[in-house]
């Protein structure tokens, strides 16, 4: 409720601020235009922007470039609209942060329905392998899976439409579609012709959650590959059934997580920590700072319990790993993580598109700096090689098995609780939305 | 005094050579180049889309919201061009601000060297195209070798084949450490490239060892090409050559269109070179020169990944012709024209304007020209002095097949 509000306050600061440049700046533009006799330009039709105030100065040059690029460049027709997401994500960069970020309404779609954890498709894992769009897996269950594709297979169509060198997205767009709609693909495997497959679509359903029990049911191992609308439901769910069987410790898996919700994260740190204590400091540009606390009810408060991570583990993960290494919750073991610890705010603009906004920088309970450090483990072990990847062992997770069997593992240390709040802080807790940013175009991505 | 002037003249001349070699790509844009209509400056929108607005709705929020510090506006303008122009999805149309005067400055003075490469535009990555001698080539590198980092310093979105090549640039016997990415190689390689005095001839000849046939090698269309292509061709002709292999491999192109007109036009008097394409769909035809040295000569022509520009337009002329052959590897495939606009700020925008066409009408940008006779010369070829695809020539022009 109170982002809602937020947006619309910026949306109302905006208009205001628009609204006072607009005569000033359509005056200036009128007494130069007439001054230089300029040629013949085109209506200015639709077009309800004015130029802000204070980038009247500066804007006659990307005025000139705009018009130099419709008269002159060769290639036609010019997408306009194309070119108006372009400028606005250019100034976006040039702020220089990468967290900050202009999101089309295409791959708005998508991220919002990554993080729903659902979404109607096909249910392929797919990625861009030089241009040519590759089934990494199809998903269990899934129509993909039913209709016989498999890893590696090339899609060349769809429904007719050639994909090769097509931007992800857009080819997310066409594969996926609406529950009961079908769709056709052209099908390269290995060096055989291309073959015809028609798939009818369906809700697929992505779990964030993989719970199994290790050892003899001596131990649970619950791992969380993102944070998204589906970790608090599943988690609380996977650990009643894990606590069910009296495991002797835990192993929580974050490796690879990139993050996600703001309060799914401190839904997460909440199974394992007591009521009320901070989980993370918000800190301001204006020096404002947030405390976020733990909601209490955890389920997994007091088993001793290891947390695996590594440079993929980011943002959300982070929050929940520096939690955790504060009040000495859990060993942590791997290697260190990303260290994404930059707070964003989505707002969705007038046509579906986003701006991710950092507004904050977050920092651990003891206000450890988790941004461009990331959190160090406790016990430091290398990633898997790629041999070891392919006979499937995982050094990390056997350190942790090896430890809990040995006794070592005796978290939560003698004397955890609550650190006192820094000073000044407030306690209030929003739900904001925060998310890591990534090129999407060079990720995997489901469809 | 007299030799002390001497020393100055040959030391000026140097350094003409030098920038001449290293700017020659940049001239054949100049030739197109056009000031922005003055009116620019002071027009309006040119009708703004409908959601353009949501332009000043980011601008808004980010105002307000965002956590560090907001760069100066004329840097977000700048960046706002630059995101207008990629949304175009065109390598050549790009924003180039202008170089602080210092760095200027100092590329001016003392005796500056290079690599002897120059740097194009792929796919949105910077390659390099070795000049046929230099560093560069000496050392190995390939053309088509996609710059990753200089000196340790990763390129970044904002670098253009200008900017790289001056980053290449620096005083003769000085290093610069080039880490590439070679297609098809799994790590990066590393470079370390002692910078020469770049001051190479753009036309050499030699008549071919133990064959009737004469060899020219042109390795970039400067001022002066087609007056040393003419004298090279006289010279051959003393002894009576029966054939004439032309290698153009390793030439990135340069001045447009003069030499590509002089040199076609000593093998065929007045025929079609290119086409250049304007987006109107009108077009322009560019017919070659009436000098005819060479119009009875057998011709073979040598090409490669690294022909590019006007060499590839030399190479097109010919092979549409019919009556020469093409024998070596697909041409790199830059047949775009860019023109030049300074804008109020004096940065300046390249704009991509026409493209040129092969006389019958083929797309060169993006495509390039693929030889009748394809033959590799691979590394190893190169490491033991094998030329296999200059030999299929000379058996080409032996046999007539």
């Amino acid at each position: 409720m109170k982002a809602i509000i937020r947006i619309l306050l910026a949306i109302t600061v905006a208009v205001v601020l628009v609204g006072a440049a607009f005569l000033g700046g359509y005056g200036a533009s009128q007494a130069l235009q007439a001054r230089n006799a300029a040629p013949a330009l085109p209506a200015v039709a639709n077009f309800t922007g004015k130029t802000p105030a204070e980038f009247q100065a500066d804007m006659p040059v990307f005025w000139e470039a705009w018009k130099l690029v419709q008269e002159n460049f060769y290639t036609q027709p010019i997408d306009q609209q194309k070119m108006t997401y372009g400028a606005i994500t250019g100034m976006v960069d040039a702020l220089g942060d990468v967290h900050t970020a202009f999101v089309d309404p295409e791959r708005a779609a998508y991220l919002n329905s990554r993080m729903q954890g659902s979404f109607e498709g096909i249910g392929a894992t797919i990625e861009m392998v030089n241009g040519r769009l590759t089934i990494v897996s199809p998903i269990k269950g899934s129509p993909a899976e039913q209709a016989g594709l498999q890893a590696g297979d090339v899609i060349l169509q769809v429904d007719g439409k050639q994909i090769v060198n097509m931007d992800v997205m857009d080819a997310v767009s066409l594969i996926r579609g609406p529950k009961g709609t079908t769709v056709r693909l052209s099908v390269q495997r290995g060096s055989n012709p291309a073959f015809d497959l028609t798939i009818t679509r369906n809700t697929i359903e992505v779990p964030e959650i993989t719970a199994k029990m290790l050892e003899d049911d001596t131990i649970a191992y619950i791992q969380l590959s993102e944070f998204g609308e589906k970790a608090k439901p599943e988690l609380h769910q996977a650990l009643q059934e894990a606590l069910a069987k009296n495991p002797r410790a835990l192993i929580f898996d974050l490796r690879g997580n990139p993050g996600g919700y703001l309060s799914a994260a401190i839904d997460v740190a909440s199974e394992f920590l007591e009521s009320n204590q901070v989980v993370l400091v918000e800190k301001f540009k204006n020096g404002d700072q947030k405390l976020y606390r733990s909601n209490g009810g955890g389920l997994a408060t007091k088993i001793p319990m290891v947390l695996l991570v590594d440079e993929g583990s980011a943002s959300a993960s982070e929050i929940v790993s520096a939690a955790l290494r504060d009040y000495r919750r859990a060993t942590i073991i791997g290697q260190n993580t990303f260290g994404k610890g930059s707070v964003q705010t989505v707002h969705s603009l007038s046509d579906e598109s986003q701006l991710r906004v950092t507004i904050a920088n977050f920092y651990s309970p003891k206000e450890n700096v988790i941004n461009h450090v990331g959190v160090k483990p406790d016990i430091q072990v290398p990633d898997p090689t790629s041999y070891e990847r392919s006979k499937n062992i995982d050094p990390q997770l056997q350190k942790a098995i090896d430890l809990i069997k040995n006794g070592e593992i005796k978290n939560p240390a003698d004397g955890s609780g609550m650190i006192a709040p820094p000073a000044g802080a407030t306690g209030a807790r929003q739900d904001l939305v925060n998310w890591i940013w990534y090129n999407l175009a060079a990720r995997r991505v489901q469809v | 005094m007299t030799q002390l002037l001497k020393g100055f003249v040959l030391a000026l001349l140097a350094l003409f050579v030098c920038l001449l070699a290293f700017s020659a790509g940049f001239v054949v844009n100049q030739f197109y180049a056009r000031q922005a209509p003055q009116s620019a400056a002071a027009t309006g929108p040119a009708a703004p889309p409908e959601k353009f607005n949501l332009m000043w709705e980011s601008w808004g929020l980010l105002k307000n919201e965002f956590y560090y510090d907001i760069p100066a506006k004329s840097v977000l303008v700048h960046g706002m061009i630059r995101g207008a122009l990629a949304a175009l999805n065109d390598p050549h149309t790009i924003l180039v601000e202008p170089a602080p005067a210092q760095q200027e400055a100092t590329s001016l003075q003392g005796n500056y060297g290079g690599i002897g490469a120059k740097v194009e535009l792929r796919k949105g990555a910077l390659v390099l195209l070795p000049f046929p001698e230099g560093p560069a080539t000496a050392a190995g590198i390939l053309p088509g070798d996609v710059i990753v980092k200089i000196d340790d310093q990763e390129l970044t979105e904002q670098d253009t084949p200008d900017s790289v090549e001056n980053k290449l640039r620096g005083d003769v016997g000085s290093t610069v450490k080039l880490t590439l990415h070679r297609i098809g190689a799994t790590d990066l390689l590393d470079f370390t490239l002692t910078r020469a005095e770049i001051n190479i001839p753009t036309v050499q000849y030699r008549m071919l060892d133990n064959t009737p046939f004469g060899y020219i090698q042109v390795t970039l269309e400067s001022a002066d090409t087609a007056k040393e292509f003419a004298a090279a061709l006289a010279a051959l002709k003393k002894n009576n050559p029966q054939g004439i292999v032309l290698d153009l491999r390793n030439n990135p192109g340069g001045l447009f269109p003069d030499p590509a007109l002089e040199i076609v036009g000593q093998f065929l008097p007045n025929a079609p070179v290119v086409i250049e394409k304007y987006r109107d769909g009108t077009a322009k035809t560019y017919n070659a020169r009436s000098d005819g040295q060479a119009r009875d000569l057998p011709l073979v022509i040598l090409v490669n990944g690294g022909t590019a520009s006007a060499a590839e337009i030399i190479a097109g002329a010919f092979n549409d012709s019919g009556k020469t052959i093409l024998i070596g590897e697909k041409t790199f495939g830059k047949g775009s024209v860019q023109g030049l606009y300074t804008l109020s700020d004096q940065s300046v925008l390249h704009l991509t304007t026409a493209k040129w066409e092969t006389p019958s009408g083929k797309e060169i940008d993006g495509i390039g020209i693929t030889p009748k006779i394809q033959i590799p010369l691979t590394p190893d070829d190169s490491t033991k002095g094998l030329d296999p695809q200059l030999e299929r020539a000379v058996k080409y022009l032996e046999t007539g097949q």
